[in-house]
């Protein structure tokens, strides 16, 4: 159902406010006493209460559903959060290996085989593997990530053991069958043009390769001739080198324990094997400093990317690094985003974050402007990032982000596929499980100082990875002038592939 | 029983808002796969000013979902203030009397809310937000207060911004984007000038351009009453408490009359025609058909769901497995019944590979169109789309926002916040010879035909400041 939805966006903030004090109670009210829709006299009451922000009441307690860790006989690691409230079930099995490890000449391979896989099984093709699941309203699905792949299954209790058998068949009975690949090969060669053309998909297609490197395994972008040259028999080899051991199933609803052995250790016996672990990347290699620039003749508004290489998940100043991140463009609170759009009305919204490989981390801030503003809104992100080197935040800013980071724990564990999520997450950084018993401690243990000294370590506002995909002819000379006033270096025109094309 | 490795222990969490007790989860023995219920136990009532209330307590964990439907939406707009709906909606964002200036999503940041946001459709505009339980007041206080006291501090200044805001959702969602554009040219070949539904919700540049001050007020005075709205409570409280606080924030408001809404004229569509355009951004020829169709919830909605799946699932729909598996001439097809209030819409769309021949595609769709009119689906087609339907509402009740929309999206389409059994039933009751009926009834109206092709390289829009 494709019903449009507009939202106001998640994103705003101005000057923190305290809101919880009550505000100046003649501050702006004009009773509208008198007003008459429909003809009759009305009054808004003007009632004291209304004045302060109420006081909260007694917190309740969290039940923390807990999450069992064990093995299976195949040696097979699972978590599992056990929930009886819906008649659901969630699980994914996840391999430690991913899209780094594909091939010079054959990037996305991993991406590509993991989608064959799903394709079918050996009995059931393609079309008959889609109405049994459909015939059973269950949904069998494999992913790719840099450093993980997973493949799950999602059911009613009431269809878990026929999901199961239809899961199981495809993960050790996949079909892998020439005439799918083809096809998968050929749909991901259109969207490579589509990505190529629309302003947003290219953006997010030169990113990675502006920040982390073009040879870098974490930011090679993928062109035809990488399709055309993956094989059935590399989607083969890849499929054969997933084993359980260093795997991990990841199990959330209606199942306990017993269950899980009986119903998933039973049919995982006979699956041997290792996955290989593969070694971290070298350090990334971004490309030199400059506005990196891709032009889309006609766009009406220009994305913009702005960042660096920034620390690991596991940094010992994680928790001061996620407190910049937010108060600069973590929300529509942050800066970013009261700047551009609150303030200046230049974009939607705008945002700030430092995201995480598995033996890497990124900072970035993107939005996306109108036209015109373009060099504008590109100087008042500058301007953001050096305050939150020059400057300390406010106590306001850092209480705020601090509350809300602590305050909305509940969130976290609203549904056990949340929850789930939650520590397939930790597990994948290698954090212990228990990694939020201590979490608001180390939340509320952040000083203004601390962020401070974390901005200056892990925020830079040199040499620095900037992204612009917009009109040419329209941004292009104010883009230069910011780049020489700003000294952001040369502004280097690439093409949708990411090769240079000339530098202005 | 193996002991769980994850001790979280009996943790104290000390707060600056307060303190979160977190407690070890207890494993119950194993729970057989039974057929639990999925129903959502509700109160309903109606405040002495109009204000409906729905309450549906769960306390199994400590949030709270609070969420207002205001029964106006962009089809109840007036000619020359198309988006007016939703650019209202970001005003209603931009602060009130006793809460002051642009403080709503800090306030809610400090005390943990997720999900904060508000959406504008066709029928209707929705506020809400999830707070940990504690802190409800607070989220009424907020909806209260945009509720009654919003034109205190409305200014020009405020709005200027937000028409800036709005112009720029629109430039990311629909003027920069693939096929943006061909939907605005559907929506003109369904709706006759001066309809509602013709200019989309979002609205034309133009008409945001021109909004103005007395526009937001007399919007809000018409529309936004207490007795055109639904608050619902859902999650984590005593239904005692929440009628208490429902009566602080809300029952000492005074009562206006409930507006009406009018329906407009919507002459059939007298002729198909096709509009052809170019598209800066796309590189698949897009073919895109549609219907005028029933309203949501009325005769022939769920047969027309039905058919809609039927044709373009993902996997095993009809279309889906002749064009994308088969001969493999499309991307990706999308067939759809969208019901509104006034009236629906039933869609086609495909796109088309680059270098694949638009013509064998239409073929292949007036075909399948054909079959869908002359003949009834299969007994297999019809459960397999009823299973998936009835799964699909128990995945929603795993959030609890999810549930307190569930209950507003019944009571504002149904009248009956619990319609969820008859909804499944009317499905469970229909039958291929009914679906077939409604198929040949509504495929084989007049219609609209949009073809977008990737625009040629040389075809370059004019870049104006402020944009289109």
């Amino acid at each position: 159902m494709k019903k449009l939805l507009l939202s106001v966006g998640l994103l705003l903030a101005c000057t923190p406010s305290s809101s919880t004090a009550p505000p100046d109670a003649g501050q702006g009210s004009i009773a509208i006493t008198g007003s008459k829709p429909a003809g009759s006299a009305v009054v808004w009451p003007d009632e004291q209460f209304r004045y302060q922000q109420p006081q909260p009441q007694q917190p309740r307690e969290l039940n923390v559903p807990p999450a069992e860790r064990f093995k299976l006989d195949s040696g097979l690691d699972v978590v599992l959060v056990s929930r009886t409230d819906l008649p659901t079930v969630s699980m994914w099995l996840s391999f430690p290996t991913g899209s780094i490890t594909d091939p010079t000449g054959k990037r996305g391979r991993t991406s590509l085989c993991m989608s064959l896989m799903s394709q079918g099984t050996a009995k059931l093709d393609k079309i008959a593997f889609e109405e049994k699941q459909a015939d059973l309203a269950v949904n069998v699905w494999a992913s790719s990530g840099s450093e993980r792949v997973s493949t799950g299954v999602s059911s009613l209790a009431r269809t878990l053991e026929p999901a199961l058998d239809l899961w199981i068949e495809m993960l050790r009975e996949p079909g892998m069958r020439q005439d799918d690949l083809a096809r998968l090969v050929s749909a991901r060669k259109a969207s490579l043009g589509q990505n190529r053309a629309a302003p947003r998909n290219l953006a997010r297609r030169l990113w990675p390769s502006v920040v982390m490197g073009p040879e870098h395994p974490y930011g090679r972008l993928t062109t035809e001739r990488d399709y055309t040259s993956i094989s059935r028999k590399d989607c083969q080899k890849f499929a054969s080198g997933l084993g359980l051991e260093n795997a991990t199933l990841f199990v959330a609803g209606a199942m306990t324990k017993q269950q899980v052995v009986d119903s998933v250790g039973s049919r995982l016996t006979d699956w041997k094997g290792k996955t290989t672990v593969p070694d971290a990347p070298i350090a990334p290699t971004p490309r030199k400093a400059a506005i990196y620039f891709a032009d889309i003749p006609g766009a009406k508004q220009s994305q913009l990317y702005v960042g660096h290489p920034g620390p690991m998940r596991t940094a010992a100043d994680y928790e001061a690094n996620r407190l910049n991140a937010a108060i600069l463009g973590g929300s529509f609170s942050g800066r970013v985003n009261m700047n551009l759009r609150e303030d200046k009305g230049f974009a939607y919204g705008a945002r700030a974050r430092f995201s995480y490989y598995k033996h890497a981390g990124v900072f970035a801030m993107t939005s996306s402007v109108r036209g015109d503003a373009t060099a504008a809104a590109l100087g008042e992100l500058l301007s953001e990032l050096r305050r939150m080197r020059s400057e300390p935040v406010s106590t306001e800013e850092l209480a705020r982000e601090q509350d809300a980071a602590i305050a909305s724990l509940p969130a976290l564990f609203d549904t056990s596929r949340q929850l789930l999520s939650t520590y397939a997450s930790l597990s994948f950084y290698g954090l212990p499980l228990d990694y939020y018993a201590g979490f608001v401690g180390r939340i509320s243990d952040q000083g203004v100082a601390d962020l401070r000294t974390a901005a200056r370590n892990n925020l830079k506002d040199t040499n620095l990875s900037i992204l612009v995909v917009g009109d040419g002819e329209a941004v292009l000379p104010s883009l230069q002038a910011l780049a020489k006033e700003e000294s952001l270096g040369p502004v280097v025109v690439l093409d949708p592939d990411g090769r240079v094309v000339k530098s202005l | 029983m193996a002991m769980p490795r994850l001790r979280w222990g009996a943790v104290v969490f000390s707060v600056l808002l307060g303190s979160f007790m977190i407690n070890p989860g207890t494993v119950t023995a194993s729970a057989p796969a039974s057929e639990p219920s999925v129903d959502v136990p509700f109160e309903r009532y109606t405040l002495d000013n109009g204000l409906e209330v729905i309450l549906h307590s769960d306390r199994s964990v400590p949030l709270v979902a609070v969420d207002v439907w205001y029964h106006v939406g962009s089809g109840d707009e007036e000619p020359g203030l198309s988006g007016f709906a939703h650019l209202f909606e970001h005003m209603m964002f931009q602060g009130a009397k006793h809460i002051g200036s642009d403080v709503h999503f800090d306030t809610l940041r400090k005390i943990g809310g997720t999900g904060v946001n508000g959406t504008t459709n066709k029928d209707r505009t929705n506020y809400y937000e999830v707070v940990p339980s504690h802190q409800i007041e607070t989220a009424l206080w907020l909806e209260s207060d945009r509720m009654g006291y919003l034109l205190d501090l409305l200014n020009q200044e405020a709005l200027d911004n937000q028409i800036d805001v709005v112009r720029n959702e629109r430039r990311q969602r629909y003027d920069n984007v693939p096929f943006g554009l061909e939907r605005f040219a559907v929506a003109a070949g369904l709706y006759p000038e001066g309809h509602p539904y013709r200019y989309l919700t979002i609205g034309k540049h133009e008409d945001l351009e021109t909004a103005k001050l007395e526009d937001v007020r007399a919007f809000f005075k018409q529309w936004y009453v207490p007795s055109n709205a639904t608050l619902v409570l859902a999650g984590d409280f005593e239904m005692k408490e929440g009628r208490a606080l429902v009566d602080k924030w809300f029952a000492t408001f005074p009562k206006f009359d409930k507006p009406g809404h009018t329906a407009p004229e919507l002459p059939p569509i007298a002729k198909t025609q096709r509009t052809e355009l170019d598209d800066t951004f796309a590189k698949f020829t897009r073919l895109h058909f549609a219907w005028q169709s029933p309203a949501k919830l009325a005769k022939g909605d769920a047969e027309l769901t039905v058919l809609g799946r039927v044709l373009g699932s993902s996997g095993w729909g009809r279309l889906y497995k002749r064009l994308v598996l088969g001969s493999e001439a499309a991307q990706r097809v999308s067939v759809y019944q969208s019901g509104h209030g006034f009236s629906g819409e039933f869609h086609v769309v495909v796109d088309v590979k680059p270098g694949r021949d638009l013509a064998e595609v239409e073929a292949a769709v007036a075909e399948e169109l054909r079959r869908a009119a002359q003949q009834p689906i299969t007994d297999v087609e019809l459960r397999r789309v009823v299973n998936g339907i009835e799964s699909g509402l128990v995945w929603g009740l795993e959030e609890v926002l999810g549930r307190a929309e569930r209950l507003q999206f019944f009571n504002h389409y149904s009248g009956k916040p619990g319609y969820y059994e008859e909804y499944v039933q009317t499905f469970r009751d229909l039958t291929p010879e009914g679906i077939q009926t409604q198929a040949k009834a509504t495929l084989e109206a007049h219609r609209v035909e949009v073809v977008s092709r990737p625009a040629k390289a040389e075809t370059k829009s004019e870049t104006k400041p402020g944009g289109a």
